[in-house]
């Protein structure tokens, strides 16, 4: 399930994709998994289908998703974390004690700024 | 004897249903009541469901009485009766709109990220007996035409037999006559079954997450309903049409047809017999499941909540 708040400072849209994007690089919607039409999305979260069209129109650009008149919205395959990534979350979720999400993820912002001011590769670059 | 085929068939439905309701109104476990808006969701699922079923009873009993006042026709209207009772019902469903649940304008909602299909909550049991009725009944109307024969006004709704020194012929036997409408009238059922499993489908779910397995609840008792009125229909129109073929080949086949007409003949008038039965039970399971659709909802979610009085979910009004 997904959720929408309309008391978030997240856009409506930027809500349904977050969690549609977690939700694939998790892995707990895999690859060729048909997702809801459009219609269906928006009239059960009771927002405007352009919300929803909106939201899988960007992960379609990302490559998540495909869309087809035929066969529907569906998952891409391959765009699942590597299990080595979930462990290490999970390992720093345990870890972070009290900080709320926002906390967590500005801890991450800052090691990842401060790797790349390190010159190191970015996770998931190779060097040649 | 038409008017008491009609009486006994719809006073059957109507003992059995007020039977059977009253034994599970005495057995019936003390459940949780639900929250306001959810009752009065679920009062309205209701309402329709039991309207679909009354306006299908409804429409087939005047059908047979038109039939046995337009003499002219021969029979068709009653043959046609049950599917057009039947779709008339289920257009009903699918043409009255839904109760939805209102979510305040504010307040959080959860959708499930399963696609929803018209088939989607329907029992496997049902899909697979409607669709062999449909087709068995098919594959009748197809052999019954192809054996029929002309009868004195040029109608194909008799069936003869000649050997090289006499001939016999009977009616009514289904044939082309009653065999062409009869399968326009299944395809029109069969639409109006999928309409009405479509209206449930498209019908925006409940928005909160501790409130999904009621929405799958009401969706799968509705669709129970909507099958069995199908298949109750189509099992009254089958039955309605192989007992008087079944009648009119053992009439007709005289000693020297050869003996597997006689079978023929007796399979089709105990099949068609058969067929009314299952036809009594499946529109009486249909209404019973109307009458008890609030109840029948909740029943696997109530297994899930602590005994006492439900609180509304935040948020949501009728």
């Amino acid at each position: 399930m997904i959720a929408f708040d309309p008391r978030s400072a997240v856009v409506p849209f930027e809500q349904i994709r977050g969690q549609l994007a977690d939700l694939i690089r998790a892995g707990d919607l895999s690859g060729g998994q048909r997702l809801p039409s459009i219609r269906q999305l928006a009239a059960d979260l009771r927002v405007a289908p352009g919300t929803v069209a909106k939201a899988y129109a960007m992960l379609e650009a990302e490559g998540l998703i495909e869309a087809s008149r035929t066969r529907g919205t569906r998952v891409i395959e391959g765009n699942a974390h590597a299990d080595e990534i979930h462990r290490a979350a999970k390992r720093y979720v345990s870890a972070v004690g009290d900080l709320d999400l926002e906390q967590a993820l500005s801890a991450v912002r800052s090691a990842w700024h401060d790797r790349h001011a390190r010159g190191l590769p970015r996770p998931g670059t190779q060097k040649a | 004897m038409f008017t008491i085929a009609v009486g006994g068939y719809v006073l059957c439905v109507a003992v059995l249903v007020a039977v059977a309701w009253g034994a599970a109104h005495r057995r019936r476990p003390r459940t949780p009541a639900p929250a306001p808006v959810v009752a009065s969701l679920l009062e309205a699922a209701r309402r329709r469901a039991v309207s679909a079923v009354t306006l299908s009873i409804l429409v087939i009993v005047a059908l047979f009485a038109a039939g046995y006042f337009l003499d002219s026709m021969v029979g068709l209207p009653v043959a046609l009766a049950p599917a057009l009772g039947g779709a008339a019902g289920l257009l009903l469903y699918a043409a009255t709109p839904p109760s939805v649940l209102r979510v305040d304008p504010g307040s959080a909602r959860a959708a499930s990220l399963t696609p929803r299909t018209p088939l989607s909550f329907v029992p496997g049991w049902g899909a697979a007996l409607l669709a062999t009725v449909a087709v068995a009944q098919v594959v009748f109307l197809l052999f019954t035409g192809a054996t029929s024969s002309a009868d004195e006004s040029g109608r194909y709704r008799a069936i003869a037999f000649r050997t090289a020194d006499s001939a016999s012929s009977s009616s009514p036997y289904a044939g082309w006559f009653y065999g062409v409408p009869l399968m326009g009238a299944t395809v029109i059922l069969v639409a109006a079954v999928l309409l009405a499993l479509w209206r449930v489908s498209s019908t925006p779910a409940l928005p909160q997450r501790e409130l999904s397995e009621l929405d799958a609840g009401w969706r799968r008792t509705t669709n129970r309903i909507i099958v069995s009125v199908g298949i109750a229909a189509l099992l009254l129109q089958f039955g309605s049409v192989a007992i008087p073929s079944g009648l009119a080949i053992g009439n007709a086949a005289f000693a020297g047809v050869p003996p597997h007409w006689q079978t023929i003949g007796r399979v089709f008038a105990a099949g068609g017999l058969a067929m009314m039965a299952g036809s009594i039970a499946g529109l009486t399971l249909a209404a019973l499941w109307a009458f008890a659709l609030p109840d029948l909802a909740r029943r696997r979610r109530t297994a899930n909540v602590v005994r006492g009085d439900e609180t509304a979910p935040e948020g949501v009004s009728r």
